[in-house]
């Protein structure tokens, strides 16, 4: 075919910067090590893309999550383990306390060092996170879990919410636990506390224990009220019944639990007995009970039965309060272990989403750099080409 | 007849082709030159030679192709050259939307693992700015591309008109220079010029009259230039959308008829049309769903929370209400305003238009589709509710009336944030100051399906960025194709058009020749003369 000089020329200037458009392309690719940078460069990789970046995010996003959850719950551990010290040392001096031959100043000693335990519990209680957030006030995280009300008990100021985050796309966890489920609860395996009233009797108890967790109306609290009948003798009334009478040292079972009864209550004296969950459990009034009873002298035979009856009280309580304490304990710990296996898990499907990435909008460098070789050389071919055709000329020769 | 006046007339038809030859060479690589050839004849009863004539090389067929291929590779470049710049902007960087909605949603991220903490809280009210500035600069980018384009429609129509003249005025020369008996080759190539340029704008058919003069008119067979006459195209804000150009023919007798998308789907006019009806509206209308989406999902939530201060929620984003015009044909006196309604689920990317008549009420269509969409209307609040909208109507609508709703063209661009405190952020559902359960409902829109209720928003990102690289490579594709089919005519049209210099070289070494051989016929005629004299 016959070829004008301006298609000769047209052509093989057109070829040579179309090799140099894609050469550079190729250069590009090689000295950034990507592939995809525009959606055209290859639609389909650049939208799964977004899609594999996105889930890193998330991915990250959890990361971060459990990564803060570590945080908290691994400090609310030791604060709880310290808890844990704390109703331990208390137990230990409810247990020197009931010890008869104690006197007056010695229980007041023991009461003095109970307000220690106190103080530190309540300072436990009010820990606050690094962002100065107490850390057990549920959502109220701006003010002390627990503060003295204006009859100085001390009041739970809290709520019964915890904060909780997503550490995966389908878990979500609660990063604490508020200061009433530590400190106002006891564990679903409680069992039952009795609690003398203001007695002034020489009544003591000892129980209750469980008989027959099958009776009818086992479980349900009752109230034993004491009263002297016309003939002299001590009798009692189960919940506002028909006096029944009293016998010193004698075993009751009522409600499927057990309770042996010693000494001589008054008229008006009572003993209530309730599952430990439905007593108020409040590990502070335990211990401020406690205090108070024990900085009461002892003087008369009433005086030592309310005491025994407070210790035994106090030392139920105290026990349960530590089981509880270790419950939660033992949650944080779990939810620590499952943050762990959840790190794993997550630091996997980052590895495999980069890959994922990279495989998607990566160069190749072996195919990258072989094709950026050759496409310098049929650049090289090209310019050579066209500068050797535009010195054919007849022209040349006239 | 004489020996001198043969070897003359062999000088004059030398000069004449050694003429041709020079004029060949020196426009070797002129636009638009036809390559010419000196044709000879021998002169009646052995008088020399004559030059019959000096014609162009030229092809009619192969230059319609020529021109045709043009056209379609003219509107494939423009379109290239505009979905570039939308392929660059959803470039992969770090200021892209998804790393910036990513961005977003990790510093909700960080505000639910401690939802007291302020500096955590200031933190996803700059991440919203940002996401807000990066929506705005993509929206205003592309409103901008679209006002470009609508410029360059402009531009474009007015050099159809500019070229139809010319070609108009050129047609008049040529017929008069043939019935004087003269063709001159120049006015023909110039004219063939103007043709091919207005073929790179415009796909025309070009019919050659009897008196060599052309009709060139448009796919539709109106004509833009008729003999001597040529006939305008113009361009007026759309009935149906005063912010786009539409184009209209303006007939002899001055009347105007619009011309659709389809009459002009060639040329760069076609390829600005197409991308700003397709591509360009598409992209703005996705985006601004996202925007949209995203607003009216956060805004609920706020609504539903408590902010650090414990008051309830105020909206978080806020975005332009839909854009409703009434067509400029409209014989009623109805205004349509538009609001999304709270639930947003189903709102689309589409435009659309809704149409009164007297006898069956509103009815509204999807513009992309072309569907008929449910609507329902509450005749006592003359509220039009369809696809997550409400639409107020005041004053009365005629029969015919039609209105273009377009839901979320400029929600990119409107998107901002109404927070500027971090303590507005109602990351919680009670007062506590830890409350952190709306924040993790709003970290959960992440993953949740709010954009038309079925895609989250990095998967209508994704789905964005699939269809505008899809549809340049396909564009880049098509034009690589029609590229070598244009080169190939080009070759075809220049193998009979073009000039070679090797030719034209050997002509001229050919002619110089043949010349001096005439000078020597003339060399020896004097000299048989001078025998004669001689004798003498």
């Amino acid at each position: 075919m016959r070829l004008s000089s301006a298609t000769i020329y047209n052509q093989n200037l057109n070829s040579m910067l179309a090799q140099q458009s894609e050469y550079q392309q190729a250069a590009l690719e090689v000295s950034s090590g990507t592939r995809v940078v525009n959606p055209s460069d290859d639609s389909l990789a650049a939208a799964q893309a977004v899609t594999v970046r996105q889930s890193i995010a998330a991915n990250e996003q959890y990361a971060d999550s459990r990564a803060a959850i570590t945080t908290s719950l691994s400090q609310e551990e030791s604060t709880l383990d310290s808890i844990n010290d704390a109703i331990t040392s208390a137990m230990s001096l409810v247990v020197q306390a009931g010890n008869g031959t104690l006197s007056d100043a010695d229980r007041e000693s023991l009461a003095t060092s109970l307000q220690g335990i106190y103080d530190t519990l309540v300072t436990l209680a009010n820990s606050t996170d690094s962002n100065g957030n107490y850390l057990f006030a549920g959502y109220q995280s701006q003010s002390p879990a627990f503060a003295e009300d204006a009859d100085g008990v001390m009041t739970y100021q809290g709520d019964d919410s915890v904060v909780s985050q997503q550490v995966s796309a389908t878990q979500s966890m609660a990063s604490g636990d508020n200061g009433a489920s530590i400190f106002l609860s006891v564990s679903s395996s409680a069992g039952f506390i009795a609690e003398a009233g203001d007695n002034s009797g020489t009544l003591t108890f000892d129980g209750p224990d469980i008989a027959d967790s099958s009776a009818a109306n086992y479980g349900s609290a009752f109230t034993l009220t004491f009263s002297v009948a016309d003939d002299g003798s001590t009798q009692y009334s189960l919940d506002g019944q028909d006096p029944v009478a009293y016998t010193d040292g004698e075993t009751l079972e009522i409600n499927g639990l057990n309770l042996t009864l010693s000494g001589t209550p008054a008229a008006g004296d009572s003993l209530t007995v309730s599952a430990a969950a439905d007593a108020d459990p409040d590990v502070f009034a335990t211990l401020q009970n406690l205090i108070t009873t024990l900085q009461t002298p002892v003087e008369d035979a009433s005086d030592q039965a309310a005491l025994s009856n407070t210790l035994s009280t106090a030392s139920r309580e105290l026990s349960n309060a530590q089981d509880n304490v270790l419950t939660v304990l033992t949650s944080v710990g779990t939810r620590l272990g499952q943050v762990e296996v959840l790190d794993t898990i997550g630091d996997d499907l980052a590895l495999s989403y980069t890959e994922r990435l990279s495989g998607l909008v990566d160069a190749d460098y072996t195919e990258s750099i072989s094709r950026y070789v050759s496409l310098q050389v049929s650049m090289q071919a090209a310019q050579q080409t066209f500068a050797s055709v535009q010195q054919l000329s007849l022209f040349e020769y006239i | 007849m004489s020996i001198t006046s043969i070897g003359v007339s062999g000088l004059t038809a030398a000069q004449i082709a050694l003429a041709t030859s020079s004029n060949n060479t020196t426009n070797a690589y002129t636009d638009g030159y036809t390559r010419q050839v000196a044709t000879f004849s021998a002169s009646t009863a052995g008088n020399g030679v004559q030059v019959s004539s000096v014609d162009r090389q030229y092809n009619q067929f192969v230059t319609t192709q020529l021109n045709s291929s043009t056209s379609a590779e003219s509107a494939l470049s423009t379109y290239q050259t505009e979905i570039d710049q939308i392929d660059s902007l959803l470039a992969d960087s770090d200021a892209s939307l998804d790393t910036l909605l990513q961005s977003f949603f990790s510093a909700i991220q960080t505000l639910t693992s401690d939802a007291s903490d302020t500096a955590a809280r200031e933190e996803v009210v700059g991440a919203a700015e940002t996401l807000a500035s990066q929506f705005n600069q993509l929206g205003s980018y592309l409103s901008a591309m679209a006002d470009d384009v609508n410029n360059q429609i402009d531009d474009q129509v007015t050099q159809i008109n500019d070229l139809s003249a010319q070609i108009a005025t050129l047609n008049g020369q040529i017929s008069l220079s043939g019935s004087l008996g003269s063709t001159s080759n120049d006015l023909l190539d110039q004219r063939d010029l103007l043709v091919s340029q207005l073929s790179e704008l415009v796909a025309v058919d070009v019919t050659v009259q009897d008196n060599g003069s052309y009709t060139v008119a448009l796919s539709n067979g109106l004509a833009l230039v008729s003999g001597g006459d040529s006939f305008e195209l113009a361009t007026e804000a759309s009935a149906s959308d005063p912010s786009e150009a539409s184009i209209s023919y303006v007939d002899a007798a001055g009347n105007s008829v619009t011309l659709g998308d389809s009459v002009l789907d060639s040329g760069s006019l076609g390829g600005l049309l197409e991308l700003r009806d397709t591509t360009l509206a598409d992209t703005q209308n996705q985006l601004g769903l996202m925007a949209v989406s995203l607003a009216q999902a956060f805004n609920t939530l706020q609504a539903q929370g408590i902010d650090l201060n414990g008051d309830s929620g105020t909206a978080f984003f806020s975005v332009a209400d839909p854009l409703v015009y009434g067509n400029t044909g409209n014989t009623g006196d109805a205004t349509v305003s538009a609001s999304f309604s709270d639930d947003v689920s189903a709102l689309t990317a589409s435009d659309y238009t809704v149409t009164w008549s007297d006898s069956e009420g509103f009815t509204v269509t999807r513009n992309d589709t072309g569907a008929s969409v449910d609507a329902s209307y509450d005749s006592s609040s003359a509220t039009l509710s369809f696809a997550g909208m409400n639409l107020t109507v005041s004053g009365t609508a005629a029969d015919g009336d039609s209105f273009l709703v377009q839901p979320t063209r400029s929600a990119a661009s409107s998107f901002t944030t109404l927070i500027s405190e971090g303590e507005q952020i109602a990351a919680g559902t009670s007062s506590g100051s830890s409350d952190n359960t709306n924040a993790l409902a709003m970290l959960d829109l992440q993953t949740s399906d709010i954009v038309g209720g079925k895609a989250t928003l990095s998967e209508t990102y994704a789905s964005l960025v699939s269809d505008v690289g899809s549809t340049a490579t396909r564009v880049a594709a098509q034009l690589e194709t029609q590229s070598a089919l244009t080169e190939q005519l080009t070759t075809l049209q220049q193998s009979e058009s073009g000039v070679n210099l090797d030719e034209e070289a050997a002509n001229l070494i050919v002619y110089q020749q043949y010349y001096q051989a005439c000078a020597k016929i003339v060399e020896v005629g004097t000299t048989v003369l001078d025998t004669i004299l001689d004798i003498s």
